[in-house]
């Protein structure tokens, strides 16, 4: 009987693994595809274990396993149907997401991630930059408008998902 | 990639049902210098972005793409939501009916995920208020 628990306990810690790994990867994916002028919102993912709330070490971009937190390995925690959450702290997230418009000001440095989109501002949202027009604004964008829910819906974030798990199950003890 | 027969499916309804309203609502789309740099009259922004692609091997016939689409509706400030709604209700007949059809042989099978939203937002430097929905999208070009 101790073996099956022993079995159990085993299958659920090497569960939290592959889920804190496939967490990683999504936090770096997000880094990665989202805007990054000074890097704090690039640094400012943060993972949540909704089993006890913590938030491992923080951390910044590259993320790597031990700014996840780990996970309660007790049968009720394991089959808790959202185990963890991503989310970003940074104050100007929503912005930098596109969920927000906001009002843009030079900061006095050029972004230290690539700039990729340089034009006219069309509204208040972050990456709506069109093309420059005579007499408008020189904005730049280093992540394209909605890069985020073209993560979430474009399956980058579902092959982000099977990537952690065809990485972490072959794994033997 | 047929990228633009894949953008025409969504962009071309929309464009079609904003401009049969009384009075037509303008609409703006990627890449469009027209969007009217801090409008104060209303319109509608709608942005059709691609994630995975791909040309699959067996036939050289047939291209899928997944992305998001993301509208945004722009209508006047301190006027209560009514007219916002009014407008993302006519983006999200569009959305459905995109739903509405089969798949054939030929032409571009299109098939939007649920609709999230909307979502409204009023920032204080703005000159408009804003409504916001979203969804996913796979997409078939079939030739």
């Amino acid at each position: 009987m101790a073996k099956i628990d022993d079995f159990e306990t085993k299958i659920r810690s090497k569960m939290n693994k592959t889920i804190r790994a496939v967490t990683r990867n999504v936090m770096n994916d997000l880094a990665q595809a989202g805007p990054v002028w000074t890097g704090e919102f690039r640094d400012s993912w943060v993972a949540t274990s909704m089993g006890t709330g913590g938030t491992g070490t923080g951390g910044s971009y590259p993320y790597q396993l031990k700014d996840i937190p780990e996970l309660p390995i007790t049968k009720r925690e394991t089959s808790r149907k959202t185990k963890i959450t991503i989310s970003n702290l940074a104050d100007h997230a929503a912005i930098a997401m596109d969920l927000k418009e906001s009002e843009y000001e030079y900061p006095g440095q050029e972004p230290e991630g690539d700039i990729i989109l340089r034009g006219t501002r069309q509204s208040g949202i972050r990456g709506d930059i069109g093309p420059k027009e005579k007499d408008g604004g020189d904005n730049r964008a280093t992540a394209p408008l909605d890069w985020f829910p073209t993560y979430i819906k474009g399956g980058k974030f579902q092959k982000a998902i099977s990537r952690g798990i065809k990485l972490d199950l072959p794994e033997e003890d | 990639m047929n990228y633009q027969k894949i953008r025409a499916k969504v962009e071309n309804p929309l464009l079609t049902a904003f401009g049969a309203l009384d009075p037509a609502v303008p609409i703006y789309f990627d890449n469009i210098t027209a969007t009217p740099n801090d409008s104060t009259t209303e319109y509608v922004r709608v942005n059709v972005t691609f994630g995975l692609t791909n040309d699959p091997t067996l036939t050289s016939s047939v291209d899928h793409a997944r992305g998001a689409i993301v509208i945004r509706v722009f209508t006047a400030k301190g006027a209560g939501p009514a007219r916002n709604q009014t407008l993302i209700t006519t983006a999200v007949d569009v959305l459905e009916t995109l739903n509405d059809s089969n798949k054939g042989t030929t032409g571009t099978y299109f098939k939007v995920g649920s609709i999230e939203g909307p979502s409204f937002s009023s920032d204080e430097n703005s000159p408009l208020f804003m409504g916001r929905i979203e969804t996913s999208y796979v997409a078939t070009v079939l030739s």
